[in-house]
């Protein structure tokens, strides 16, 4: 049976609090799908493609837990900004990473995605650090939340895509992240546990 | 325009409401339960109780693979105005709101009108907040020479506010304010660690001014001989998708299942009321016109009393279309008010800060709530100010920032270690914004445009209406005591914002058919009568005769209650 089959069958059938350990435990069995192999991308160039899924790669990487590259996050940004991202940002984002690593290309010599793993970390660090003194000044209550959004350095809304579609994959939700559904209370002062990870509802 | 009318009997009941939202729910409960045989008009299709087909989904269920998104060609096409809320047009709410290209407005100034079209309404989305008004608010207009008076005091409505608030069930935390009247409350949700250094820090610095739970109608402690099967709130916060528990209140989980068992109502959906037929021999309303939604066949039905309950502009489309000989321009029109006095809140003006400090603090559960602070501006000689009229209440919460502060707020460089680090809590974070009182102005206004037509060949509303300088002067106001708050109560990083609020985004029309005193300055009387139709009656947002600055909901739930008494003892002594 699907989550959201069980979920929806303790609610409407019983209408009352659906125990969280209970529904946790049955909810853990349901596993998040390997990415496609050999995956032709809609938004980026084959080219560019590679260049996003390295900096995915060295930006979230695989740990104790897994990278963002392995659940597909390279895909997922792909999907995003072919569909269900206004022209606007489209257009900054595809001209953003293509100026870029196309500078970084004749910098080095060499594709970026084709640079040493820290290297390509040591990069997209610079330029994270110049996209984020660039947003600062956009702080204050000078320039409305439009304004902002227009002004938004290209990088950080790739990186807000990037970041937010790691995180909301099953994988990081039910099993990384502390899932609880129908958390049936709220406590608003309780002792975080040593290594209690975010909430991911 | 010809109406087809069926045989006579069978088109007849004792009462018609239009409307099945938090207004006309209420409208057709006690009218049903009243022994009334009661048609519910509503103009969408039915949603009965349960019918939620996101409620249980997680992020990662959506088959599209790009979670709660919606395609941007399907925004561009179909939710261009109810996209401007942020929330609505998601794969998991989107089903609750208009397509705009289907239901036209035609905006003057820009106005967002945000609607649902379908049983229940925007009571399946409504925001819950629940607060009285008090005489502070219904003494307003005539204290300050501002439009009309208010026909009636919080006295006429205390009543109405306790039958209301009891089978709703508002949950809140009781206070004592003259000005923000106490209810009967249901247990009230908890502040977190954060929110409750605010509610010191306020009360040690700021005389006068208070930080408490949201006063909002969700069962925290439900009463089965009260609240039937509805269940306890779970604390999921995916309210707007529809309730499985009915936890909070919406006409689908609580006021049409109540008109349903006393066996008197018939829902009708796909009814899209067209005017009211005027009877000019007896002075009253014979009925109502209706399109069918779906076949384009057209009805009419009739009734003693008409309770109009389609939204305020909804109310006011159909009054405006209502044209006979005797009402030119729309029925209730006679003193010019029909229309204008359009209102809603000012908001998205405020500050949030960080809190440095409970770091080995969480919380469980997510709240669909937050804290108020309720008005402390212009209550008296002490609060009284020079720069704008009338005040406004806060809204905010506390929470503790989760991986998406990786994109902007960490300092740490991305790799290994920042990827671990997102996965655990952040700082805790602190956000608010002012709800604020917008004054009835009779050039903001609504009237119907013949140009453009609706799917169903109805003449569309043209909406012109703007916030002024008084609304204007009071948001300086607001984000400068959001700040002075949080800085006196020991957040750090404070930044106030002011991210412009247009009229409609607050989604609480208010006016254009305003209560009053006399037929020729207003459109309805003190029991929310249309005076020149005294069996039709108005009891949504639409008959508001100032807006003040609380949530308006409670308020049209306790004027319908109230009006539907009336209605029916005014009917047993054969008065109307």
């Amino acid at each position: 049976m699907k989550r959201r089959e069980i979920l929806r069958y303790t609610a409407y059938f019983t209408g009352y609090a659906v125990t969280a350990p209970l529904t946790s435990a049955i909810l853990s069995g349901c596993k998040a799908e390997p990415a496609a192999p050999g995956y032709a991308p809609v938004f980026w160039s084959e080219e560019a493609f590679k260049n996003v899924s390295a900096l995915v790669d060295v930006m979230l990487p695989a740990t104790q837990t897994p990278g963002a590259k392995e659940l597909g996050v390279p895909q997922f940004v792909d999907l995003v900004l072919q569909t269900y991202t206004e022209d606007k940002n489209q257009q900054k984002i595809r001209t953003g990473l293509t100026t870029w690593t196309g500078e970084m290309a004749s910098q080095q010599g060499k594709p970026y995605h084709e640079l040493d793993p820290g290297e390509q970390l040591r990069l997209l660090n610079e330029l994270d650090a110049a996209a984020r003194a660039q947003d600062e000044k956009l702080a204050g209550p000078e320039l409305s939340a439009d304004e902002k959004e227009a002004l938004a350095p290209w990088w950080l809304l790739l990186k807000d895509l990037v970041i937010g579609g790691y995180f909301s994959t099953q994988k990081m939700g039910t099993e990384v992240l502390a899932y609880d559904p129908v958390p049936g209370v709220y406590e608003g002062c309780i002792p975080l546990a040593p290594g209690q990870a975010n909430w991911s509802l | 325009m010809y109406f087809n009318s069926q045989g006579k009997a069978e088109v007849t009941y004792d009462a018609i409401v239009v409307g099945s939202g938090i207004s006309g729910g209420w409208a057709a409960k006690e009218l049903s339960q009243k022994g009334l045989k009661t048609l519910v008009l509503e103009r969408g299709r039915r949603v009965r109780h349960g019918e939620y087909p996101t409620a249980g989904m997680d992020p990662w269920d959506y088959e599209s693979g790009a979670g709660e998104r919606v395609p941007q060609a399907e925004i561009d096409q179909h939710y261009a105005k109810q996209d401007r809320t942020g929330f609505a047009i998601k794969q998991s709410n989107k089903q609750w709101f208009v397509k705009d290209d289907e239901h036209p407005y035609t905006e003057v100034k820009r106005f967002d009108w945000i609607r649902g079209y379908h049983e229940g309404g925007r009571s399946l989305t409504w925001g819950r907040q629940s607060y009285r008004l008090s005489d502070l608010d219904f003494e307003a207009n005539a204290r300050d020479g501002i439009a009309v008076d208010w026909p009636i005091r919080y006295a006429d409505l205390k009543p109405w506010y306790d039958y209301v608030e009891t089978f709703a069930g508002v949950s809140g935390q009781a206070e004592g304010l003259a000005h923000l009247p106490d209810g009967n409350f249901l247990p009230p949700m908890e502040m977190n660690c954060v929110e409750k250094e605010l509610k010191k820090g306020v009360a040690a610095n700021f005389g006068g001014r208070l930080v408490t739970i949201g006063r909002t109608a969700h069962l925290t402690q439900p009463n089965p001989a009260i609240h039937g099967s509805r269940g306890k709130c779970q604390f999921r916060n995916r309210c707007v998708r529809g309730c499985p528990y009915g936890a909070y209140f919406s006409s689908n989980a609580s006021t049409i299942p109540a008109a349903e068992a006393s066996g008197n109502m018939t829902m009708r959906p796909h009814s899209v009321v067209h005017s009211i037929i005027f009877d000019k021999e007896t002075g009253k309303a014979a009925g109502v016109r209706v399109i069918d939604g779906q076949t384009g066949e057209q009805h009419e039905f009739f009734a003693r009393i008409v309770f109009l309950c389609a939204s305020a502009l909804g109310s006011t489309h159909i009054l405006l279309n209502s044209q006979s000989e005797e009402h030119p321009d729309g029925l209730g029109n006679g003193s010019g008010q029909l229309g204008r006095n359009l209102m809603d809140h000012h908001f998205k003006v405020g500050a949030n800060g960080v809190y440095d400090g409970f770091h080995d603090r969480y919380y469980k559960g997510r709240r669909p709530n937050g804290f108020y602070i309720p008005r402390f501006r212009n209550l008296g000689p002490d609060s009284n100010r020079k720069d704008f009229l009338r005040g406004y209440g806060y809204q905010g919460s506390a929470s503790r920032d989760n991986w998406m502060r990786g994109v902007k707020e960490m300092e740490m460089t991305m790799g290994a270690d920042f990827k671990d680090a997102l996965v655990l809590p952040g700082a805790w974070r602190m956000g608010m914004t002012g709800f604020g009182e917008c004054l009835p102005y009779e050039d903001n206004r609504v009237y119907l445009n013949q140009d453009v037509k609706d799917i169903h060949g109805l003449p569309t509303l043209t909406i012109d209406a703007e916030f002024k300088e008084n609304e204007k002067a009071m948001r300086k106001d607001m984000a400068q005591s959001a700040a002075e708050m949080m800085e006196a109560s020991g957040f750090k990083d404070v930044e106030m914002y002011d991210d412009v609020s247009f009229p409609g985004l607050g989604i609480h029309e208010m006016g254009t058919a305003r209560m009053g005193r006399s037929a020729k300055t207003s459109v309805l009387n003190k029991w929310n009568q249309v005076w020149e139709a005294p069996n039709v009656f108005v009891t949504d947002g639409a008959a508001m005769t100032s807006a003040a600055c609380q949530n308006p909901s409670l308020t049209y739930m306790a004027l319908t209650a109230r009006a539907a008494d009336y209605a029916v003892k005014e009917l047993n002594k054969m008065n109307l």
